[in-house]
This record gives C-alpha cells, structure tokens and sequence, in this order.
C-alpha cells in the first residue's frame, strides 16, 4: 500500500468577473477514492475545476485547497501539477509543433526525474490506452479526434503518476469504447497508484464505467446533496430539478467550447 | 542612397549606414568559425560536395563534381530579372565576381551542395558575394548556403544568391544566417522559374545587428512551382527585415510563401510581401502567411501583406498575425508541471520546428532547433 494523500477543499468561493460561480465549496478526497461531482450546465463544474488547477482569470475570494500540507491556492499551476494534481481537459489545447515526448520530457526534467526510460513507459501507456503510436510523434492534439484527445490525455496522467486527478466531463466527445478504455485506466490507477479521483460530470454514463465511491451535487456553485453509488442512480431518474437545478438540457453546451465557465 | 522615408527601407537602419567606414577590398585572413546553426545540416549531410568560400571568394582547389560546371559570369537570362533589384544589388554586381554553378541533368542528387561563405576582416569591411544557380533541363539538386561571420568583425555583407531553374528542374534550397552581431546584411534572394520547375526553399536567419533578405521569386514559365519559407528570431536589439515578392508573369503558376519569426528582448522583426500577379498568369494560385510571436514588451514585429492582381481567374490570399504565445497553450503545458520558461521555450521551439517538414534537406529540423535554443540562451 502506498502512501495516503488527501485533497481537502474547504469553504472554496471564487468569480468569474464580478459573478460569484463558487459559493463555499467543501470536499475531501482520499487517495484511491473516486469522487463524482454531478451538476447541470452552469453549476460551476468547469470553473471547479480550473480553480483547483489554477488557470488565470479565476478569482478565489474564499476557502482553501490543501494537497496533504501543501495550499494549493498559493500556487501557479506549474506548482500545483508538481504538488501532484493533474487536470484531464475537457477540451485539449493543440499545441503545433511540441509532441507527447517532448511534454512530458520537460515535465520530468522540470522535477529532476529520470527521463531514461520515458520513451518506453509512453509506448507501454499509449498501447494500454489505444492510443496511436502513430500520434505520438505528432504535434500535440493537432488533428486529434475526440477521442484521440482523451487517450493521450490519460497517456500523460498515466506516465506522471499524479496523487489526484480532476477528470472534467471527460465524456464529452467520446465513444462508448474509449470511455470504456478510459475508466479502466483510472480504476487501475486508483488500484495500482491509490489515485484519488474527482470526476465532474453531467450525465450518469460516465459513472457506469468509473464506479465512483462517493457522488456529489453540484448546484448554483454549492455541494447540495452527497451520497454514495445510488444517488447518480437516482439522479438518471429525477434530473437536478428536485435540488434546485434547472435541466437545462437546452441551453447551448457549445458555451463551453469557447472557454466559458459553465 | 535610399532612405527609411521610401517604403521598402521603412523600419531599415540605412540612415545610419555609412558606407565610407567599410573597405571594399579586405584583407585575406578570413578565421573560419563554425556555425552551430548549420552543424546538424552537415552532420545530416556527410557525403555532401562542400564548396568552400572566403569573403565572397571560392577557396582554390574546388573541381566541381560530374555534372556541375562552374564560371565565373552571369548567364543574361539572371540579369534581366533584376528589374525589382536595390541600390546594394547592384553595387553587388558591379564589384563581385559571381560564382555560377550550372547544374545539368545527368547530376547525382542524392549528393547535396552545400556552399559555406566565411566572412570576416580586421578592419571595417563591406563584402559582396555573389552566388548563380542554374539548373538546366530536368535537373534536380540540394542546395545549401551557409553564411557565417565571428561576432568581433565589423561587415556589412550584401551577399546575392540568384536561382534559375530551367523546364522541370527541382531545386531544394535552404540558407542558413549565422552571422556574427557586429554584422550587417543586406541581402537578395532571386529566383526565376520557368515550365513546370519547383524550387523548395528555406531561409533560417539568426545573426547579424540589422538583416534584411529581399526574396524574390518570378512564375515565368507555365505550371512552375515556389515554395518559400522563412524562420527567424531575434534577440537584443537586433532588427530582421523580410521584404518579399512573388510575382506571376505564366499562366497554372503556384506559388507558397510562409514567413515565421519570434522576437525577444527589445528586437524588431518587419515584414512586408507582395503578390503580383501580371495580365496572362490565369489559373494563378498565390498564398503568403506571415506568422510573428512577440515574446517581451519591448519586442515588436510589423507585418504588412499586399496584393496587386492583374488577372481575374486566380486564387490568392495573404494572412498575418502578430501576437504573444497563446494563453491557453501556456496554461495546458503549465498544468503538466512544466515551469513557465521551459513552458515557452517549448512553444517557441515547436512554433518553429513545425517547419521542418517544409524543407527537404536533411538536418533541417535541428536547425531549427538550434535557432530557438541560441536565442534562448542569451535571451
């Protein structure tokens, strides 16, 4: 068994402009847990999520986040990813002309880990996933299909060894099959490197595969309801409408693609 | 003398040139220093024919290889595209000896030329050299041309590289500037293609405290074919100015420019391209992109696209952008764990090593990955 980590967030507020989108968020995660955090369009998923990254143009305005010791909220992203928590984007950024490799390679240079072996372990991870070997020369994300996108995403979680992995709507955009392959490397990650997971979805589906431990409702930037497996099940049936939620099944999720909290 | 009020020397330093500083004729003790820009192009390229030069002049002892012949005047058909040329092409001209290398079909290839000017003098010096390719019927070479000069000597370098390439001739050419920072370059690049040739060519440009390349390339034979690429990047206060033409004068031409510079520190990179399509090139296909990171507030880039399209039946488009890195990248590679300056030193490197696919001379990609890294260490 290795080490226990955990990731604490506590009384966490943050805007987006001068509007609140996180009103007091408290959660903790253990290592080898999985966390879901279910909410309709304009919960404050996505914005979670970059908070605890740390992308610029968020402003925390309360609460903390700790990774074991560590205040993650003082931190720049960079920091944050050595502290050991990874991000799944839901939209990968292209990135022309720098490969997997190259990334990753600066990743564990930038740690002063041993870079040595590193081509290997990325063809084990990249056959694991399905990932293309093909692909693994290429610029980063340029040309990748949706679901391209999400292996290679898991190919670089699966090579850093994060402590805990935000997983934001890692759904969207892939098949059945790649969200099969998808969720058994993160249970084999939980299993084999006590991963802690915090997964934000809006559908159950992804739940399906993940088998989370714990399931959260996210509403209006407040956690209103927490519960085990039998709550994203109930969830599929009621919809958000019986905590407040609107479904807004028809507001326009293409908000999002253009890098918009939603 | 022109002067930075005309246009095409606009952002240029030729108000503070004085040519009466520099000697014509300089001294022979020419310090060969090597080019790390060029090292992975040589060590790509082994098997290469080397042609050796000094201040312009071919080192003695050169046999040109089977299939090559070399002379020492410019063939006519050269001269007479040097309508578009400027006051330093043609004091070129009247002070160079040219070394025109013809190369005929029956050449071998697979065996690159590469062409290494050394340029260096004790004392202030102006040097003009003066290279003619031609390539006859069918032919298809590697070309290389390598300019390098120590960063102590004072030089204004006004080198002329001329390409003619004849019906069906290939040509892959790439210019590598690796001079010293004491170094000015006024530079002209000319080329003229006739019935279905292509020329594929890259310009990777690094030293040098004020270089400008004028790159002209002439459709003038039917369905010809003109790759050009540029990469450059500069650092201190260096000034790296690319004025370009492409000009239809044949009917099916095509012609592809795409020109990509990051500057650091307080640099300034200028470009500005024409696209000149003459009254009978129908069925044209004309493309320029100009790409500019400004990696510092004091950097600065300009980029100014122009067309002028005599002809109805033609496609043609010009873009431009100028801008820092991209946020969103930084972000996603900083998510990694990746520190902020190895962060851009990685989008820098990549925004330039997406050319190498771009050029078919071998080693090129480490070219361009040395670019980025010897700007980056005294960045």
């Amino acid at each position: 068994m290795s080490e226990q980590h955990f990731l604490r967030i506590t009384g966490l507020k943050a805007n987006v402009g001068s509007k609140e989108i996180l009103r007091g968020i408290n959660l903790e995660v253990r290592s080898g847990e999985v966390h879901a955090i279910m909410g309709p369009n304009g919960s404050g998923k996505s914005t979670l999520s970059h908070v605890l990254m740390g992308k610029p143009g968020y402003q925390v305005t309360g609460g903390s986040v700790y990774l074991d010791e560590i205040d993650l909220l003082g931190l720049p992203a960079w920091k944050r990813a050595q502290a050991g928590l990874f991000l799944v984007s839901q939209y990968p950024i292209e990135v022309p002309g720098v490969s997997l490799d190259d990334a990753l390679r600066a990743a564990f240079e930038t740690t002063g880990r041993s870079a040595e072996n590193l081509h290997q372990e990325i063809l084990g991870e990249a056959r694991r996933l399905g990932f293309p070997l093909s692909l693994l020369g290429r610029s980063l994300n340029v040309d990748f299909s949706g679901g391209e996108k999400k292996r290679n995403e898991m190919v670089q979680l699966a090579v850093l060894k994060p402590k805990f992995a935000i997983l934001d709507e890692i759904d969207s955009g892939l098949d059945i099959d790649a969200l099969r392959d998808v969720s058994r490397r993160v249970e084999q990650a939980t299993n084999e490197d006590q991963l802690g997971v915090l997964a934000i979805t809006h559908y159950s589906r992804l739940l399906k595969e993940l088998r989370p431990d714990r399931v959260h409702v996210l509403i209006k930037g407040e956690i209103v309801a927490s519960g085990g497996p039998e709550l994203a099940e109930q969830l599929e049936k009621t919809g958000y409408a019986e905590y407040g939620g609107v479904e807004d099944e028809t507001e326009p999720v293409g908000a999002s693609i253009f890098g918009l909290p939603s | 003398m022109p002067t930075s009020s005309i246009e095409e020397w606009r952002y240029s330093d030729v108000d503070d040139l004085d040519l009466s500083k520099y000697l014509v004729h300089s001294d022979a003790s020419v310090r060969e220093v090597q080019s790390n820009l060029a090292s992975s192009v040589f060590a790509a390229n082994r098997n290469a024919t080397v042609i050796k030069t000094r201040n312009g002049e071919i080192v003695p002892g050169f046999v040109p290889p089977k299939g090559t012949q070399l002379a020492d005047s410019d063939p006519e058909d050269i001269s007479y595209d040097f309508s578009a040329a400027d006051v330093f092409s043609h004091l070129n001209a009247l002070l160079s000896r040219p070394t025109v290398l013809s190369v005929g079909a029956e050449y071998d290839s697979s065996v690159p030329l590469i062409v290494v000017r050394y340029l260096d003098s004790i004392e202030a010096s102006a040097i003009f050299p003066n290279l003619c390719i031609r390539l006859e019927r069918g032919a298809k070479a590697e070309l290389v041309e390598v300019l390098v000069s120590p960063d102590d000597a004072d030089l204004l370098v006004v080198p002329v590289t001329k390409i003619f390439q004849e019906e069906g001739s290939n040509l892959d050419y790439l210019l590598i500037q690796d001079l010293g920072s004491n170094s000015r370059m006024i530079g002209h690049q000319v080329s003229r293609l006739m019935t279905e040739a292509r020329l594929r060519s890259m310009s990777v440009v690094a030293g040098g405290s004020y270089s400008r390349l004028f790159t002209t390339s002439t459709i003038a034979g039917a369905g010809a074919e003109s790759k050009l690429n540029a990469a450059y990047f500069g650092n201190g206060d260096q000034v790296l100015d690319f004025r370009t033409l492409q000009e239809h004068s044949a009917k099916n031409g095509r012609s592809e420019l795409y020109f990509k510079g990051a500057a650091a520190n307080e640099s300034h990179l200028v470009y500005s391209g024409l696209i000149k399509v003459d009254k009978g090139a129908i069925s044209t296909d004309a493309f320029q992109t100009n790409k500019n990171l400004v990696l510092s507030e004091g950097a600065r880039a300009d980029s100014v696209p122009n067309l002028d399209i005599q002809e109805n039946d033609v496609r043609c488009s010009h873009a431009s952008s100028v801008g820092p890195i991209d946020e969103d990248q930084q972000y996603y590679l900083e998510s990694r764990g990746i520190d902020p300056d190895t962060v851009q030193r990685l989008i820098v490197g990549g925004f330039f090593s997406e050319m190498s696919d771009r050029s078919g001379i071998a080693g090129v990609d480490g070219a361009l990955l040395a670019l980025t890294a010897a700007k980056w260490r005294v960045s």
